[in-house]
Formats: structure tokens, sequence, C-alpha cells
């Protein structure tokens, strides 16, 4: 094989993988298309005008480049070539005029899909959004048939010549290309492009109730009555000629409000061929003019209608997009934030639980000094009670030592009941409650709980109460964990120390008069300065028992409380703990 | 035994308690006295009249067995019953050892501290016997002259009057006349008598007295 044969066969070799059934297929419905589109144009041709009323043939190319990917273009335009001739040439019109013809065709066709597909990125323009109708409208419906008529028009005037004047022409082969192009390209494009006509009809169709057919049946209807009347009635005189030209706009408004773009533009091709069939008939109210005016009228009312109703569909179309995006979104943040509501609601729920669970485990390790608390009221209840029973037994009236006795035993008894009812308070989970208490009071009620804990480990507690001190707004049980938590830290933190040295003070105090002041002081090992801060995260600890929660539950106590938790090293060795409360605000009586 | 005329003294900082395990013992015939705090018991003066001591373990300044450690050293007759809250091992073991008579357990049932109040009474007379006895052989011990001590010391350990005599450099005759002059004073009726007082005199720690 000569080697100037093989770029010929890899050429062929690629040509024959472009060329595939469907493609071949394609072009020739293209083709004809074209074909009939040609001869459906030169029907809508007034006798008197060199130029058609409306030119499909244009607006099948580009509705066929429109929905094809440019690598294809070839194919489908040289598939028009033979189409095209074979329309024109019976008619005898000369072979280079009808060469010419197409040139312009397929020019124009290229300019508009060029332009578009560039500007869209390749995407055929959806008619539901005001971007891609706005890029349509300028590039298929001004700037391509305003080039292409030049080259129309002046091949017209160079090889046929006409009396005409050239700038009319060129204007009408204007109007008329535009025309074609707003009127059949987006109805072509919706119906054959299977992802246009998902995204224009499927928001409408799905909506399609009973109701809505009837609707779309009422408007159509009355549409085409009106067309029907203006345009292929009995003429009318001039006035009642615009007026009825104007009726046709509200139902265009109607279904491009309720039906959106596919329908609309559907409806826009009747009534443009029912008015193009008045005039042909000189039927209507429109045939009171000149028939050549008549053309223009109606193609400029067509024209700018169709204009305004594409934007104003597409610009619905957005607005209703936007309004359900917003809708939607707004849908997804309120659910997202009631799973926040729950999920915080959630770990508030367990931050309580581990609170109360915290607590427990604390009075659980209280359980023998609680026990050896209990057992003080129990002893002299007993021995009360026995002794009282010998009284009896002896002889002589020991009226006045026996109600002696039984009071004792009264005063006992509500003792233990106290200390019983302040530990199950204590182990209760209950709600917080939160109400006035007196710091101070709190305090000697922990001290008294931590009694028998701190004599069996020899520390000695000296208090330093402010004498009237304000009260603060508080959960009782909560605030008692905090101290009770703070004092067993310091008391195990002296448990290494010489007797001596086993004091742990506490102190109140109110600070500006808008908050009170609790220090717990030890005489323990203190705190680490690298840790003064870490000791209140949770599971930090330096003990070999316990998670390491106490310190960071009573923080969130705290700040539950709006009051503040600090430590500090004392000069003399200790820690001093400084839990600082807001006072409570007394609420004016009137 | 006429227990009214006993002392015993209650220690306990809880003045409920105290009130109620006064009242007990007096109900049961015993005099009583509460204190409510260590120091005010020790700053007493007839401390030596104290007949039993109930004192709680958990006090706060000083508990119970510091208290019982304090007067072990003073006043070994008199004992001491603790009452405690808590009944863990470690701490009755260690009030054991330091030898407290009784360790009874709060809430405590009356019949248990009267027994046991009685068997302190009881241990407390007996001591108190003992350091009499031994009070009066030492007042007769003191009684005796120097060489008569002497003597005394050289009879019970079995030397013979000659072995005696050859040890202090005297005659037989003499450690003869000082023999009869150490029985005498001694008011010992034979030699086993009279080591057996030597013996009483020399335990000391028995009688649990310090000595004068």
């Amino acid at each position: 094989m000569p080697p100037a044969f093989q770029p010929a066969l890899a050429f062929l070799d690629t040509a024959s993988q472009r060329l595939s059934f469907q493609r071949i297929g394609h072009a020739l419905l293209v083709a004809l298309a074209y074909f009939l589109a040609t001869h459906l144009g030169l029907a809508f041709a007034l006798q008197t005008q060199q130029v058609s009323t409306l030119w499909p043939p244009n607006a099948v190319l580009l509705a066929a480049l429109l929905l094809t990917r440019p690598s294809q273009w070839w194919l489908l335009l040289l598939a028009a070539l033979p189409a095209h001739l074979l329309a024109q040439l019976p008619r005898d019109v000369p072979f280079v005029h009808a060469l010419c013809g197409y040139i312009s065709s397929v020019a124009e066709a290229l300019i508009a899909a060029g332009l578009i597909k560039t500007l869209l990125k390749g995407r055929c323009p959806r008619f539901d959004a005001l971007f891609d109708a706005s890029i349509f409208l300028v590039a298929g419906a001004v700037i391509a048939p305003f080039i292409a008529s030049f080259i129309d028009i002046g091949a017209l005037k160079l090889l046929r010549g006409s009396d005409e004047h050239f700038w009319m022409l060129w204007r009408q082969r204007l109007i008329s290309g535009s025309l074609s192009t707003l009127i059949l390209v987006p109805v072509v494009t919706i119906s054959l492009s299977k992802p246009l006509r998902l995204i224009v009809f499927r928001h409408w169709i799905n909506a399609l109730t009973p109701l809505r057919l009837v609707e779309l049946a009422v408007l159509s209807g009355g549409v085409l009555a009106v067309c029907a009347v203006a345009f292929l009635g009995p003429p009318f005189n001039d006035e009642t000629h615009s007026l009825l030209l104007c009726t046709v706009l509200p139902f265009l408004l109607w279904c491009a409000v309720r039906f959106g773009p596919g329908f609309v533009n559907y409806l826009i091709l009747c009534i443009t061929l029912l008015a193009i069939c008045g005039v042909q008939l000189g039927l209507g109210s429109l045939s009171v003019v000149s028939p050549a005016k008549n053309v223009l009228i109606l193609q400029l009312f067509l024209i700018v209608t169709t204009i305004s109703i594409l934007l104003m569909t597409a610009m619905i179309c957005e607005r209703r997009r936007a309004v359900h995006d917003a809708r939607s979104s707004e849908a997804q943040l309120r659910t997202s934030l009631q799973e926040l509501r729950a999920e915080t609601a959630q770990v508030l729920q367990l931050r309580h639980e581990l609170t109360h669970l915290s607590r427990v485990a604390m009075l659980g390790e209280l359980s023998g000094a609680v026990a050896h608390e209990l057992n003080q009221p129990l002893t002299s209840i007993l021995s009360n009670a026995q002794a009282a029973l010998r009284l009896l037994n002896r002889e002589g009236v020991h009226k006045n030592e026996i109600s002696e006795i039984l009071a004792d035993i009264v005063a006992e008894d509500k003792r233990a009941d106290a200390i019983i009812t302040r530990l199950r308070t204590l182990l209760r989970k209950g709600e917080v409650q939160l109400q006035q208490v007196d710091i101070n009071n709190i305090i000697q009620e922990v001290i008294a709980l931590e009694h028998s804990d701190l004599l069996a480990r020899n520390i000695v507690v000296s208090t330093q109460l402010a004498a009237s001190l304000p009260a603060i707004c508080a959960d009782r049980v909560q605030i008692q964990q905090v101290l009770l938590n703070l004092i067993i830290n310091a008391n195990d933190a002296m448990s290494g120390n010489a007797p001596s040295e086993r004091l742990l003070e506490i102190t109140t105090r109110a600070l500006d008069g808008a908050r009170v002041e609790i220090a717990v002081r030890d005489r323990g090992h203190g705190i680490n300065e690298r840790d003064s801060e870490k000791i209140f995260q949770a599971f930090f600890t330096s003990k070999t028992h316990g998670l390491g929660l106490g310190l960071a539950i009573c923080r969130s106590i705290v700040s539950a409380h709006k009051g503040e938790l600090r430590v500090r090293n004392n000069k003399r060795g200790g820690a001093t703990f400084y839990l600082t409360l807001p006072v409570a605000h007394l609420e004016p009586m009137f | 035994m006429d227990t009214s005329s006993k002392n015993i003294c209650i220690i306990d900082d809880d003045p409920a308690v105290l009130r109620a395990l006064t009242r007990l013992l007096d109900s049961a015939g015993f005099s009583a006295n509460g204190f409510d705090c260590p120091q005010r018991f020790f700053a007493q003066t007839s401390l030596e009249a104290v007949n039993c001591v109930i004192v709680d373990f958990a006090m706060p300044f000083m508990n119970g067995l510091q208290v019982q450690q304090t007067l072990y050293e003073s006043f070994r007759h008199c004992p001491v019953i603790f009452l405690t809250g808590r009944a863990d091992i470690s701490t009755s073991v260690q009030a054991m050892k330091a030898g407290a008579i009784d360790f009874l357990v709060k809430p405590v049932d009356a019949d248990a501290l009267i027994k046991a109040v009685q068997d302190a009474l009881a241990y407390n007379t007996t001591m108190l016997a003992r350091y009499r006895e031994w009070d009066t052989l030492n007042k007769r011990f003191i009684n005796l002259t120097r060489r008569e001590q002497q003597v005394f010391s050289g009879v019970i350990s079995g030397r013979l009057n000659k072995q005696i005599a050859a040890d202090l450099g005297t005659s037989e005759k003499t450690i003869k006349a000082h023999r009869a002059q150490v029985m005498e004073k001694m008011a010992a009726s034979s030699l086993a008598e009279l080591v057996h007082f030597a013996d009483k005199l020399r335990n000391r720690n028995e009688i649990g007295t310090k000595v004068q």
C-alpha cells in the first residue's frame, strides 16, 4: 500500500468509527425534517414576498445542532445539503443560489449553536433558567439571524438581482429568521431532549391533578378560541383588532405562571400557526391593512410576545426554584435544628445523670461515716429507753426523769430523721430546683455529714462564716455536692500529713455585694502549677481510685449556677479552692 | 458490791449520748459522771478515786485510745471500756492490745454495758486490793533499816545466816537478831511468807501503779 494512502486510510478508519448506525439515523432524520421544513416555509410565504413569514428549516438545523454534540455536527449539516438542494432545485432556483441559501442557513445555525454551546458550556439551553433563556435569545434570535441575513440577502442581491431595497429585504430576513428560531426551537428541543423534557415537564406534570387538566384545557381552549376569532374570523375595525391581539397576552401569562415553559411554548406555536394561517387566507382582524404590513405587524407582535413570555417564564421558574430551594434548605435546617435540640437535650440529660451518679458514688464513699452518724442518735434512744424501763421497775415515782427521757428520745429520733432526710435528698436524682439558700447553712450541713469521716482521719475543721451573708439562688443538693467534693478532696490531700498539720479551713465572705465567695483551704500537698486547669477536666485524677470526674462535674454545676471555681496554692502549703456564686436578686414586690 | 459508792466516768463528745448513758447507769444503781471532753475529765482532782472509765473511741482532738493511754500511765488500776460506732477489726485489736477491759459497739445494749461495768468494777476492786496490799508491804519495807533490808534480800535469796554474816561482815548472831526484826516488821509468819511478800513487792507492774 503506497504511503500516500496512509492518512486517507486513517481518516476512513476514524470516519467509520464515527459513522455508527445511530448517527446515520440522526442525519437522515435531520435531512428529512429539513426537507419538510423547507416546504412548510415556502407555504408560509406570501406571493408578494421574497422572504417567507416563517422559515422553519433554520430552526430545524439549530435545534438539531443544539441537541447533539459538536463532533456530530459535520454529519448533520452535511445531510442537510442534499435535502436543501432537493427542496430548492425543483423550484427552478439556480444551483449556486441554492448553495448560497444552504450556506447562509448553515451559518445561522452554526453561529447560534456555537455561541450557545460555548456560553452554556456544552449544554442545551434550559428554558426554565434565565441565563440560558437570555443566551438563547441573544445568540439565536438576534446575533445569528443578524449575520446570516447579510449572507442570505447579499447572495440574493448578487445572484438574482432584485428591485427591492437591500435593507428592507435584510430586515425581513432578520425578522423571519428570528421568529422561526423563537417559535420553533424551544418546542423542538424540549420535545426531543429527554433531560430537558424531564426538567421542564417534571415539575408541572407531577402536579397534574384532574383539576389542573381541566384548567389546562380551559386555558388552551380559551387561547385558541380567541386566536380563532382574531385571526380567522371576519375582519373587524382597527380598535377591536388591537384589543383582540392583546387578549392573547393574559392567557399566555396564565399559562406561563401555572404550567411552565413547555406548555407555554406549545401554546405560542399554536397561536403563531393560527395567525399565519389567518394571514395567508386573508382572514382575521389583521387583514384590514395591506398584507405586507399584516405580516410585519404579526411578526413583530409574535416576536415581542415570545421574547417577553420566554424571559418571564424563565424568571418565574427561577424564582420558584429559588423559593423551593430556600424552603427545602429551611426544612433541612429545621430538621437539623430539631436533631440538634434533641441531642442537646439528651446530652443535658446524660450530664444530669452523671452528676447524680457522681453524687451517689461520693455518698457511697461516705457511707461508713454516715452509718456512724446515725449510730449516735440510735445509741442515745436505746440507752434512754432502757434507762426508763429500769426506772419504772424501781420503787418510787420518777415522773420528771421519765418525761425528760422521753423528750430526749423524741429529739434524737428527729435528729436521726434529719440525717436520713439529708442523705435521701442528696441521693435523689430529682430535677434542679433553684431556690434562695443560705450558704453558711449548707456548709454546716455538709460538715455534719462529713463529721465522722473527719474524726476518723483526725482532721480538724475550722470555719469562718461571715455573719450576714446574702442569700444565693441555687439548687441546694448540687451545691452540697460541690462542697462535699471539695472537702473530701481536701481530706484526701491531707491524709499523709502529720496530725498537727491536718487542718481544714472553710471561710465565706461577700464580694462586692453581688457575689459570695467560699474558700476551702487545706494543708495538703497542693496542686502542681501545670495541672491547675487540668484538674477540672474529665478523667484527670492523681488518686489511685476514682474516675477523676468530681471536679469536672463540680465545674459544670458551678457554671450552670453562673459562678466560678478556681484553685490556688497556699504559701504555707496546700491548696485553696475558691467557689464564687452570684447573689440572688430579690424580685420587687410591686 | 455496793455500787453506789463507785465512781464511774463517761467520756463522749455527743451530749445526747452522754446524757443517755449517764441515765442508764444511774438507773442501774451506779453513780455515773459524764464529761463531754477528755480535758475536762483529766482536770478533775480525784482521778485516783475513779473506779471505771467508759470512753467513746472517735472524738476530736483526743480520741478514746489516747485517753486510755494517758490514764494507763498513771492509774493502771482504772479499767477502761471503749464504746464505738465503727466495729472494724483493726480498731478493736488495737484497743484490746492497749489494755482495754472491753470494747462495745454502739448502739449498746443496757445489759451488755452493765455487765461490762460490773466486770470492770470487779477488776478495779481486785487491783485496788492488790495495790493496798503492796502499799502496806512497801510501808513495812521502808520501815526496815538499811541493814535489815540487806538481811531481807539475803534471806529471801535463800542464803544461810552464816553466809549473810560473811557477806555483810558481821557476826551470825547479829544477823539472827536482824532477821527476827525483819520478820516482825514485815509481819511474816514464816520464811515462805516473807519470800511471798518479797515477790509481791518486786512485781510492781502487776498491780498497775506507778512506783512512788
